[in-house]
């Protein structure tokens, strides 16, 4: 045991540390439309999607940050870089790609699980794609796995029909009309009708440089009866200086699909990662999110499933660590807007060392959405008297056959839970470890199995951090 | 002993102390500052302010402070002196700048008042009543109110409770106002070491109702209960609030809420239990259900937890759902009609808040009350 999590922490001071990469174009910091023209005509883009990116840029100069939520007093937009590409073109080989680039994902261990367990992997440094792969058995079934800059040349009317239209629109927020003026790579999949995905695809998003950004957007279409999986999982080295991570994930499920979608965000501490994500689900789909979030200085996360086909559901859970600094604002929103239709949420939070959590949730029942059932149960445990959690959660009901439950508790690690562990021969830091194991232990026993691993150790290591 | 209110017999006041005056002067030019409240919360929850009548509404902005209309009873000022004016929205700077209807309500110290004071008010049609109840319980007193609200027309009224150490308050207040009337409520209560205080409210009816209790626990063991009852029928709106603050060790409170909903009423729930850091062992627990019986009503929730400690034991909850269709079937199959069937199950659902008032006889008159509430039987197409 003492060896691997010693292995587990030397892992996560690598991923802390930056790679020597030099970068083969970077756009300077600030953003102006010359960026965007510039990001532009380096993708060689279709005129429809440089059209799209500078009505983006227009609304997102007009609106304000933010209200409500985290402080982002200190998040410095005018000095990151909002388009730095690396010095290499997309491999479909992992020996072609350099290996300065290749150290990160070697340590994470992705083209060995590639080999063993994956559909397809895809890889994102910065803002470019370096390496997507997928393997051929599924390629003859139609099913597109593309880094998403490839595939608005290559499917470009399926890409324009689906692309920030009605799931998640350009003028959504602030961070959604940024995303969309300068959005880079991402991962674009395709599963035909009656096509199910038996292993799942992976995409792995590094964000290398100091005062970066990284905006990849996903984009997923399972069309009817179809089935796949797909898990992303990110990282970034610390710096002195803020970094910012604004993705945006849309799901268009056909009806009769399912899809399952695992992510574990392990952003360094100063990374703002402001992220959006969205399902809109039809008739008799079925969406299943997994979340975990570990990382960042501040987090603003509020994945949503849109129900809009009758019997459509929506399953939900995730977990959040906040330690020394952190703030982690995150929830879970649902819109019924069918009849029949079906949303569970779960969500965990743990806090340490000052750090804060917060749950901030939407359930809406709308009139046409009879019959539907709605529950959410989030829990905080707090690991020590300087921590703070808080729940902010909205559940609105607008017809009368309909049922929806909130459920929140906040507490701290009984004295006499760790009395019972103790009395069995533990120590008292592995007693608390083992309650948070436990606490956690739902979405880790349904991550994919590198990541349940990877899961445990983060937060083993997050919990023996020193309070700075 | 009964106190009686009625609109058309307001009492004539003695000259104003200069300490009102500045309050009710400070009071005023916030009035004049402020921008109307919003009563629109975020994700669609919450009423168009526009279609709610504020009880100031005819007044303009730049209008002279009125003259004093009321009395000023002994111990107003020591009340008020914990209530500043400066945590007042707009609504309550007007009230608190022109409220007429004064009570003081003073129990001294260790006095313990045997039978419930029993308040009764009777709104008149086309009349706004701004009333003020100021309640100050000395240390190790008990004291419990009954307050009955009753009639049509505008109201704003105000409570602050003063409960000192040891004191117990209990304050009941049954409100079933006619069906084009509004009413803003507010009840602020500040707790001494283990003092305890217990709200039972009762609102029914009204086109407009909205209720805000606020409990700040400051003393050690002091104890808040908060229970709401909320029924209305046709296009009867409610806003209901309940707030506890934990600011000092060991504090507890427990608020619940339940209402039903009728015809095309709506309803909008906020919670809030916030707990201070550095005040360990507090126990805070909330819960609202919400019954929805009518084809186009609608419920919203918004519980709030903030806590920065971790020695203690909180939860919230809050559901919106419908009758069992299965508890209905059995009742109707003992040969119930639908009707009564649901009246009884409705009287269930209420049962643990309207249980406590058990003790002070108002039980049946809370019951009857409800049941007037609810629409004829043909209404129910869901069940």
């Amino acid at each position: 045991m003492a060896k691997t999590s010693r292995r587990s922490k030397n892992l996560i001071s690598e991923l802390d540390r930056p790679d020597r990469v030099t970068a083969g174009y970077s756009a300077g910091p600030g953003l102006s439309q010359q960026v965007v023209l510039e990001i532009s005509r380096q993708k060689n883009e279709p005129r429809w999607m440089l059209e799209k990116r500078l009505q983006a840029l227009e609304l997102y100069q007009h609106t304000p940050l933010p209200a409500w939520g985290p402080d982002l007093a200190r998040l410095d937009l005018e000095h990151i870089v909002y388009y730095s590409r690396p010095d290499a073109t997309e491999a479909q080989n992992w020996k072609d790609v350099p290996s300065d680039i290749r150290r990160t994902f070697d340590l994470l261990g992705i083209p060995e699980a590639e080999h063993h367990a994956l559909s397809g992997a895809g890889a994102q440094y910065d803002s470019g794609v370096i390496y997507h792969r997928l393997k051929k058995e599924w390629g003859r079934q139609g099913v597109i796995f593309e880094n998403l800059d490839v595939a608005v040349r290559k499917y470009p009317e399926l890409v324009r029909r689906y692309f920030m239209t009605d799931c998640v629109p350009v003028s959504n927020h602030k961070f959604t009309m940024l995303h969309a003026a300068v959005w880079s790579g991402g991962t674009f999949i395709y599963v035909p009708p009656r096509v199910k995905v038996t292993r799942p695809l992976q995409a792995y998003f590094r964000m290398n440089l100091e005062r970066g950004g990284q905006f990849e957007h996903t984009l997923i279409i399972a069309d009817e009866g179809s089935e796949v999986e797909y898990i992303e999982g990110c990282s970034a080295p610390r710096y002195a200086a803020s970094s910012l991570h604004a993705g945006c994930v849309e799901l268009h499920l056909k009806a009769g699909a399912r899809v399952k979608y695992s992510s574990v965000e392990n952003w360094s501490k100063n990374t703002y990662n402001l992220n959006t994500k969205r399902a809109v689900v039809d008739r008799d789909a079925s969406i299943e999110w997994l979340s975990g979030n570990l990382g960042s200085g501040v987090t603003m996360l509020y994945p949503a499933s849109v129900l809009r086909g009758d019997r459509a559901r929506s399953d939900s859970l995730s977990v959040a660590f906040a330690g020394p600094g952190q703030e982690l604002d995150t929830g879970f929103k649902a819109v019924h807007a069918a009849p029949g239709t079906m949303s569970v949420s779960r969500s965990k939070s743990l806090c340490r060392g000052g750090g804060t959590t917060v749950y901030r949730g939407l359930v809406r029942v709308t009139a046409a959405a009879r019959d539907s059932k709605a529950a959410v149960t989030c829990d905080s445990l707090l690991l020590d008297r300087r921590s703070t959690a808080k729940a902010y959660p909205r559940v609105r009901v607008d017809n009368n056959s309909s049922e929806a439950v909130h459920e929140a508790t906040v507490g701290r690690i009984g004295e006499e839970e760790i009395f019972y562990l103790r009395s069995r021969g533990l120590s008292e830091e592995r007693a608390r470890k083992m309650i948070v194991g436990g606490f956690v232990e739902p979405l880790v026993k349904r991550l994919p199995l590198e990541y349940a691993v990877e899961m445990n150790k983060l937060i083993e290591l997050e919990m023996d951090r020193k309070v700075a | 002993m009964l106190i009686r209110h009625q609109d058309e017999n307001p009492i004539v006041g003695r000259p104003e102390p200069r300490w009102l005056r500045a309050r009710r002067l400070a009071a005023w030019q916030r009035f004049q500052k402020l921008a109307d409240p919003d009563f629109r919360y975020g994700q669609g929850t919450g009423f168009d302010p526009k279609t709610i009548r504020l009880p100031y509404q005819a007044m303009t902005r730049g209008e002279k402070l009125p003259a004093m209309a009321g009395s000023v009873p002994a111990g107003l000022e020591s009340g008020l002196k914990a209530f500043p004016v400066s945590e007042l929205d707009r609504l309550w700077s007007w009230h608190a700048a022109t409220a007429s209807r004064i009570r003081v309500i003073t129990a001294a110290k260790d006095e313990h008042l045997k039978s419930p004071l029993r308040l009764e008010t009777k709104l008149l049609s086309n009349k706004s009543a701004q009333e003020l109840t100021v309640v100050n319980a000395a240390a190790g007193s008990e004291l419990a109110i009954i307050e009955h609200v009753s009639g049509a027309g505008e109201r704003a009224a105000a409570t602050f409770v003063n409960a000192g150490d040891n004191a117990k308050v209990t304050i009941i207040s049954i409100r079933d106002l006619e069906r084009h009337s509004t009413e803003f409520v507010r009840c602020d209560a500040k707790l001494g070491r283990n003092a305890r205080v217990v709200w039972l409210e009762c609102v029914l009816g009204g086109s407009f109702a909205s209720s805000s209790i606020t409990n700040r626990l400051l003393g050690r063991g002091a104890a808040a209960v908060a229970r709401t009852i909320f029924c209305g029928s046709g296009s009867s709106r409610f806003e209901l609030t309940q707030t506890a603050q934990h600011q000092a060790d060991t504090t507890s409170s427990d608020l619940l809420a339940r209402g039903v909903l009728d015809g095309a009423a709506r309803s909008l729930y906020r919670g809030h239990i916030s707990v201070a850091r550095g005040c360990p062992g507090c126990e805070a627990h909330q819960k609202e259900d919400t019954l929805l019986l009518g084809e186009r009503a609608e419920s919203s929730a918004i519980p709030i937890l903030e806590i920065e400690t971790d020695e203690i034991e909180c939860g919230h909850g809050c559901t919106v759902g419908r009758l069992e269709r299965d508890q209905l079937f059995y009742l109707m199959s003992r040969g119930l009609d639908e009707r009564t069937a649901t009246k009884l199950l409705v009287e269930g659902f209420f049962q643990p808040i309207v249980s406590g008032m058990q003790h002070f006889g108002l039980e049946e008159m809370v019951s009857c009350l409800i049941a007037g509430q609810l629409a004829p039987a043909t209404s129910y197409p869901c069940l």
